[in-house]
């Protein structure tokens, strides 16, 4: 997600969302097709907070 | 530099070819550059793993850019720039900051500098003054100094585009975005492999009420600064243009680079208006094909009806484009003349399609639904015609976006959709509501709009006199299944009068005919 032309300490992301992307692969299997696009649910609220 | 996501309800198809162009004037100047795309990735992490990714380094200064169809992000990524750098110099550009730099500035105290308008020359002075701080010395930019906004003298257009350097590609992952080549869902586009876009020309001839050009032609520049600064401008750096272009020759050798390093297999050159000069198509592909380029990479671009002809449709088709997209917008002549000053008929457009498909480019329109006079005739009209075409499209809703026309002539009705309290104020004004009082309203109902925004394929706010949203969302629906007897029906249910043509495709209508025919009888 990061890239650099110096070496960027790189944070390397879990793939947090392997659930759903398991899902969209079978949609897009079964042929339906899908563009379905999840945000996190996670709860962020706190990070907005000061 | 930080991309921030870009309509996340589709796969990414854009490399943020923008903000590479100014991660290339930031290692041009001799800094360490980095570029966190936070649009490659779908889903969109989580904001906490963007919040690690933003305070892995501490950063001298952040770039962010883009458009007013992305507030809500940039908002909370400038939250999180600033929490976590808080040293940090934070420079904005792009349309959402362009139109409104007043209020975006209010709005999000993170940033620093806002750059109006075209940016490379500006961000490289900013680079430049990092040390100094002598920010009103650059034109075209608004900072804070003692609480108040400073803004300095307007910034003319860059005369000869080709100057712009490339954008950083390897500041991108390029191998990443190929895996989303095909979802660019037009001929040929949607087959390809290896597919990367770019952008070769800025402006746009024509003045469509509901565009806008990034603060980076004559329209924009005359809507933002007025007549008689547009006109220093001109004598100061020449003729400000409602169009620039790279020479062919700088395209060209951008291609076989980007050939020579990535193996693309297909370029859309997503100009707002390619074919608007047809001089400068037929030296482009005459060089493409000159180059061997047509061999190995297919195209595709937008152009507008009028400028489509046999001739350059034919060399296009040579050069190996495989669409070009054509803002139809309607099937009314009223609308398309005089809601959205097009300066194009229902007739060229017809024409262009035409002629496009006989020299075997397709066509691929878009269309739009809820322009302020739209009533359900014009509709039916624009479904008439996607019918007659056999185009399966679902048309835009027509969204007031910041810096359009029909944003400007309509800021109170749209801040009536976001605060009810205006919204009755406007219906009943009320002596006991101070002006401040009805101005902070105004202000926060201005940013709930900026944050509702997305891409007009969804509802964010209108500018139709006919249709509310319940409307525009149903009619939306039965344009894309060219259901013309059920918007008839909703015609009725409405109270909408449709005019007598329309009567054989109405339910409605029918029914009452043949029964009034079986009670004469």
């Amino acid at each position: 997600m990061i890239k650099g032309n110096f070496n960027v300490k790189k944070v390397e992301l879990e793939d947090e969302d392997a659930d759903k992307k398991e899902l969209e692969a079978l949609i897009q299997k079964s042929g339906a097709g899908s563009h379905m696009v999840f945000r996190s649910d996670n709860d962020d609220d706190d990070l907005f907070k000061d | 530099m930080i991309q921030p996501p870009v309509r996340v309800d589709h796969d990414p198809i854009d490399i943020p070819a923008g903000l590479g162009i100014m991660a290339s004037i930031a290692i041009n100047e001799g800094h360490q550059v980095a570029l966190l795309d936070l649009n490659i990735h779908r889903p969109v992490p989580s904001w906490q793993k963007i919040a690690e990714q933003i305070q892995i380094e501490k950063w001298d200064l952040i770039g962010i850019g883009g458009l007013s169809s992305m507030y809500e992000d940039i908002k909370k990524v400038l939250y999180l720039s600033r929490k976590f750098n808080p040293d940090a110099l934070i420079v904005c550009g792009g349309g959402f900051i362009t139109y409104m730099p007043d209020k975006i500035m209010k709005f999000n105290p993170s940033i620093d500098i806002g750059v109006i308008g075209e940016g490379e020359e500006t961000f490289r002075e900013i680079l430049q003054s990092t040390e100094t701080k002598n920010w009103k010395q650059i034109r075209g930019i608004c900072y804070r100094e003692d609480d108040k906004l400073i803004y300095t003298e307007p910034r003319p257009l860059i005369p000869d585009m080709d100057v712009i350097p490339h954008p950083a590609y390897d500041l991108m992952d390029i191998e990443e975005y190929f895996k989303y080549s095909g979802s660019m869902w037009y001929n040929g586009a949607f087959q390809s492999k290896r597919r990367i876009n770019f952008v070769t020309e800025r402006g746009c001839p024509r003045q469509c009420t509901f565009c806008t050009h990034n603060g980076m032609n004559r329209w924009d520049q005359l809507a933002m600064l007025g007549k008689d600064k547009v006109k220093m401008l001109d004598e100061e750096a020449g003729f400000q243009a409602v169009t620039r272009f790279f020479s062919p020759k700088y395209v060209v050798n951008h291609a076989l680079w980007l050939s020579e390093k990535y193996d693309i297999d297909y370029i859309c050159l997503l100009d707002e208006n390619l074919t608007s000069n047809n001089k400068r198509v037929h030296e482009l592909c005459d060089y493409w094909i000159q180059e061997g380029l047509h061999k190995k990479i297919k195209l595709g671009t937008s152009g507008d009806a009028p400028s489509i002809n046999p001739d350059v449709v034919e060399h296009m088709k040579q050069a190996g484009f495989t669409f070009i997209a054509i803002g139809g917008e309607s099937g009314s002549d009223k609308i398309l003349l005089e809601d959205i000053g097009k300066g194009v008929t229902v007739a060229d457009t017809q024409k262009s399609i035409d002629i496009l498909k006989a020299g075997g480019i397709s066509p691929s329109m878009t269309f739009m639904v809820g322009n302020p006079n739209e009533n359900i005739n014009d509709v039916l009209d624009t479904v008439s015609f996607l019918i007659k075409n056999n185009i399966d499209v679902g048309p835009f809703i027509c969204t007031p976006y910041p810096g359009t026309k029909i944003f400007m002539d309509n800021q109170d009705f749209i801040l009536c959709q976001y605060d009810e309290r205006l919204n009755i104020l406007a219906k009943s004004p009320n002596p006991n509501v101070s002006p401040e009082q009805i101005s902070k309203w105004k202000d926060e109902a201005l940013e709930t709009f900026l944050l509702s925004l997305n891409n007009a394929t969804d509802y964010s706010c209108t500018v139709s006199k006919h249709f509310d949203f319940s409307d525009l969302l149903t009619i939306k629906y039965f344009m894309k299944n060219h259901d013309m007897a059920k918007l008839l029906k909703l015609a009725h249910m409405r109270g909408w009068p449709h005019e007598a043509r329309w009567n054989n495709s109405c339910p409605v209508c029918s029914a009452s005919d043949e029964l009034a025919i079986k009670i004469e009888n």
